[in-house]
């Protein structure tokens, strides 16, 4: 088992990477905030950490500094952008993304523009990304069980219902927003950590792509799906080595057929999995309802202008 | 100051027809089609493996093949994975998701498939697909592919306007697009109308991705991605499913670049084009042209 | 339904076993004789996949020549492929797997910023890693294992300017680049000190993205300097892109740069690349400098069937370093730590390559005469009139 760690690392490492930054979309996400803006925290957590400790300062002092940086620059985003919705809050916070891509290309004294930043002392290894890891999904998972999982749970579904049921929408949804910025804060801290290099091409819509990939392979909105997905996103290649050039063709063919076939994601097969061998042949209790039945696209309009 | 002025235009045009097939899609499906930067790269590279078959084959032979091709490929996808994707979806929010990637995974398939059939390398249509001669415009160097770009974009804008607002198919689509559980129910073939407007989006993009390839004189596989962020952002800004807005839209972008571009070069003219896409937002939050229901398309 | 499910979920758990059991070990010698193993991570898909093939192809090539004359002092060289995707987290884990494995050597080619996280995971597992074209700062600083084969082509651009100068009558030069690139912007920076020093006139330096959708503009700016020569520093398809558009706006001077327009970047543009010339640390061809090169051509030519490329060239070079120094070990069991101390050992005496005899090191880059290759309209050729590379041996 530590043998296969250790042969595995650097795959292991890149696949927590991407667990927390599909954390910090799906925490986002569950409270019905469709935001990449983690992913621009996840740029600023990195140069910023980067820029931080160059300067010599301590770990505890940079990560700090660059995590309250984040959380705050994430409420200032959340009060402008939260009025946005769906797709429209997409684009401006991928706007921001690439913002930040773009300057960090132009700042070439403080980031290394395109060469990147490196020579960096890591402050993190893959097993304390590891925890780190872990305490997130813990996190997830207890507010999804209970009152916060209702209440998100009508958040995401219908924001007039939640409202009606005495939730302060707009402050829940900025706290999701800012905890998604926090996640994305911290996956920057990491990954400049493991790798050891963080380059402009790190923080675009690449990452964005594998990330919303992750996310819909292991199930969007399933506490474990950001695990699920990473492990599955990041051994992929190596499994289909064997293909050769064709090896993005044969990626695409999974995701697409996982994409059609299984909207809750491979946690979705687990979950029936499990059902069967505990010799129920139905599940013990009902599926969480993954997403409101019929929202007509007439309401998706009036949403938008809300 | 004027001497861009040809530039500014060309580049507009090539914007706009991007986005007049991306548009048209949201318009019906309700959701991004993120396969289309890839649809008018597959139209450059598949005419290219064309003429590389076929020697000597010309421009107007060239553009109703691909016209019918990529709007065959893009049928075929809104067939096999979109359809199926909104028939097993659990909700808007949920086919959104999954169409958008499902539509970067398709572009991904599309773009490799592209790469290994020009084996990784750049490549140009032949010149004698058409020759390019320049001329002068107010002082200024103007190709004859600058002005087949401005005629192909007001020509296919203009009768993609006309066909929505006029024909019965294309009030029809409107009505999908607007409901489409109750267009359905007024007996409208909605399926077949889905597969029809991607079809068209598909042709569309075989047109555009030639003259792109002119245009730009040589490319690769992964020549539509860059496109596919600004035309994503365009049509954001236009607003849902508007074709006028997206026009409007279109040239605006397309002016700040270029002259932010000659002026301060293409650093800053990316930060510029985020920064003013932001600020749009935050100043219109529903786009540029928010239409009432109804009126979309 | 249910079946499809059930047969997804059948397929999964399968790969899953087969990761378990893959992606643990090395390889071993089969029946006992040993064998030295390289792993080469290469960007075999992706953007740099056209950099990345022809590297792998002339590693390949030396490989089989090698063992083809029995191998060095009995050994065998194996060589394992890894696919790195133009994708920094796959390059990434390769590296850490192949540490951690059995491989004696590993070898990466050809993007910095893909060999720059890679750098120190070898220098931590002490194995040699031998990185081709990656030209960047900061690779080679990682340690004492870590090499770098292929000049950096910033050493070539003082001797091609000066040419450009006094052949070509180059008396003032716009330069295009891409911005979002490593290696172009770190030429792009330093070439305004050459041309003041060379007594050249930089008229403009207009950045340029990869992939971008407007070479218009870019092209009217370098025209409103109206100058005699254009540096050409753009990524893939931009390079044929730009010098299109300029000559379709008029522009008749002369086209120069490095690395970038190697390989088939001049392809698309055809006969518009007309007096378009690029220093190149090799280029195929019967008249160059030196013997070696010139072997290798002839032998790479009649085993492939087609001529090889700088990049081939580079990979020929990465595995020719390996072989010297196992023949300067020979007995000697080759560990990794025995064959980076022959490493170090012929880096300091030099080798006879493909891209020169003898290609020289300085802090680990191999330092290479180079010479001036031109566009014929259709493939690179050696440019008339050199009989001494671009440098002279041992300068920098």
């Amino acid at each position: 088992m530590i043998d296969l760690f250790a042969a595995n690392e650097g795959v292991i490492a890149g696949a927590l990477v991407f667990a927390l930054l599909a954390y910090s979309l799906q925490v986002a996400l569950r409270a019905g905030v469709f935001s990449f803006a983690g992913f621009a925290a996840y740029g600023i957590g990195a140069y910023g950490s980067g820029f931080l400790l160059l300067e010599g300062w301590n770990e505890v002092g940079a990560i700090l500094v660059v995590l309250v940086g984040v959380a705050l620059l994430g409420w200032l985003f959340a009060v402008l952008l939260t009025r946005l919705k769906s797709l429209y809050l997409a684009m401006a916070t991928l706007a921001l993304v690439l913002l930040v891509q773009s300057a960090a290309l132009a700042a070439e004294p403080v980031t290394g523009g395109a060469l990147g930043m490196y020579g960096v002392p890591p402050v993190v290894d893959t097993l304390t990304t590891l925890v780190v890891t872990a305490a997130v999904l813990v996190g997830v998972l207890l507010t999804q069980r209970g009152r916060p999982g209702r209440r998100l749970l009508a958040l995401r579904t219908d924001e007039a219902l939640a409202e009606a049921m005495g939730i302060d929408v707009r402050r829940r949804q900025r706290v999701a927003f800012v905890w998604s910025t926090v996640l994305g804060g911290i996956a920057g801290i990491c990954q400049l950590s493991l790798v050891g290099v963080f380059t402009p091409e790190d923080v675009g819509f690449p990452v964005i792509v594998t990330t919303l990939t992750v996310l819909v392979l292991g199930g969007t909105w399933h506490w474990a799906g950001p695990i699920v997905g990473a492990v599955l996103t990041a051994f992929l290649p190596f499994w289909l080595a064997a293909v050769g050039d064709w090896r993005p063709v044969v990626e695409a063919l999974v995701t697409v057929l996982v994409v059609i076939f299984l909207p809750g994601g491979l946690v979705s097969l687990v979950q029936r999995g499990g059902g069967a061998l505990r010799g129920r042949g139905r599940r013990s209790k009902p599926p969480e309802p993954v997403e409101p039945a019929a929202v007509t696209p007439a309401e998706m309009r009036t949403e938008a202008v809300r | 100051m004027l001497g861009q002025l040809p530039n500014a235009v060309a580049l507009a045009s090539v914007y706009t027809l991007f986005t007049l097939g991306l548009t048209l899609c949201w318009g019906v499906l309700n959701v991004l089609n993120l396969a289309h930067g890839a649809l008018f790269a597959a139209s450059a590279f598949l005419a290219y493996r064309l003429t590389q078959v076929v020697p000597g084959i010309p421009l107007w032979a060239l553009l109703p093949i691909m016209a019918v091709g990529i709007g065959l490929l893009s049928a075929l996808v809104q067939v096999l994975v979109f359809a199926p994707i909104r028939a097993r979806g659990a909700g808007e929010h949920d086919v959104e998701m999954r169409t958008l990637i499902a539509g970067v995974t398709v572009a991904a398939a599309i773009t490799t498939v592209g790469a290994i059939l020009t084996e990784h390398q750049p490549f140009a249509l032949p010149r004698e697909a058409l020759e390019v001669t320049t001329f002068d415009v107010l002082g200024a160097p103007v190709t004859n592919v600058q002005v087949l770009l401005l005629v192909a974009a007001v020509v296919l804008a203009c009768g993609l306007l006309g066909y929505v607002r006029y024909t019965r198919d294309g009030r029809a689509l409107r009505a999908v697009a607007v409901d489409r559980r109750a267009a359905r129910l007024m007996g409208i073939p909605v399926r077949r109308l889905e597969v029809q407007a991607l079809a068209l989006s598909g042709a569309l993009a075989g047109v555009a991705g030639l003259f792109f390839a002119l245009y730009l004189g040589a490319g690769d596989a992964h020549m539509g991605d860059t496109l596919l962020l600004k035309a994503f952002a365009i049509v954001i800004l236009a607003g849902v499913g508007s074709l006028g807005g997206a026009v409007v839209f279109a040239f605006v972008l397309a002016f700040v670049e270029a002259y932010v571009g000659y002026y301060a070069g293409a650093d800053l003219r990316d930060v510029a084009a985020f920064a003013l896409i932001i600020v749009m937002l935050l100043v219109r939050p529903t786009g540029l042209f928010p239409r009432a229901i109804g009126q979309r398309a | 339904m249910r079946t499809t499910r059930a047969v997804l979920a059948l397929a999964l758990a399968a790969g899953l076993a087969t990761a378990a059991c893959g992606t643990g070990g090395g390889s071993s010698a089969p029946g006992g004789a040993q064998t030295v193993d390289i792993t080469y991570i290469a960007d075999l898909s992706g953007p740099a996949a056209v950099y990345g093939k022809p590297y792998v192809d002339g590693a390949k090539f030396q490989v089989d020549q090698i063992n083809k004359a029995g191998g060095v002092h009995g050994r065998q060289l194996t060589i394992d492929v890894v696919d790195s995707g133009t994708d920094q987290k796959q390059a990434v884990a390769a590296m850490t797997a192949a540490a951690r494995g059995d491989a004696d050597v590993v070898m990466y080619a050809p993007i910095g910023s893909l060999a720059l996280p890679m750098a120190p995971i070898a220098q931590q597992s002490k194995v040699p890693f031998i990185v081709g074209q990656a030209a960047s700062k900061g690779i080679t600083e990682a340690g004492d294992h870590v090499y770098r084969i292929t000049t950096n082509d910033i050493h070539y651009w003082e001797p091609l300017i000066a040419r450009m100068r006094d052949q070509n009558g180059v008396k003032s030069m716009a330069i295009v680049y891409a911005s979002d690139n490593t290696s172009t912007t770190e030429v792009a920076q330093q070439l305004p000190d050459i041309a003041a020093k060379l007594g050249i006139t930089v008229t403009d330096s207009v950045p340029v993205k990869s992939n971008d959708v407007d070479y218009a503009t870019p092209a009217a700016k370098v025209l409103a300097g109206d100058p005699d020569g254009v540096v050409m520093m753009a990524v893939g398809p931009g390079n044929a892109s730009m010098i299109t558009t300029l000559r379709q706006r008029g522009f008749d001077g002369v086209f120069f740069g490095g690395a970038s327009l190697a390989g088939g970047a001049l392809v698309p543009a055809a006969a518009e690349a007309h007096d378009t010339y690029l220093a190149t640390p090799f280029v195929a061809s019967d008249q160059l400098p030196w013997a070696s090169g010139v072997d290798f051509t002839k032998e790479y030519t009649a085993a492939t069937g087609s001529a090889p490329d700088n990049f081939s060239a580079g990979g020929h070079d990465q595995v020719e370093f390996v072989h010297q120094a196992l023949e300067s070990l020979g007995d000697t069991p080759s560990d990794r730590n025995a064959l980076n101390g022959a490493l170090a050992t012929v880096a300091s005496k030099g080798f006879a390559g493909a891209t020169g005899d003898p290609v020289t090191f300085a802090d680990r880059n191999a330092l290479t005469p180079g010479v001036v290759a031109m566009w014929d309209g259709t493939k690179l050729v050696l440019a008339p009139g050199q009989t001494t590379g671009l440098m002279a041996p041992g300068t920098s």
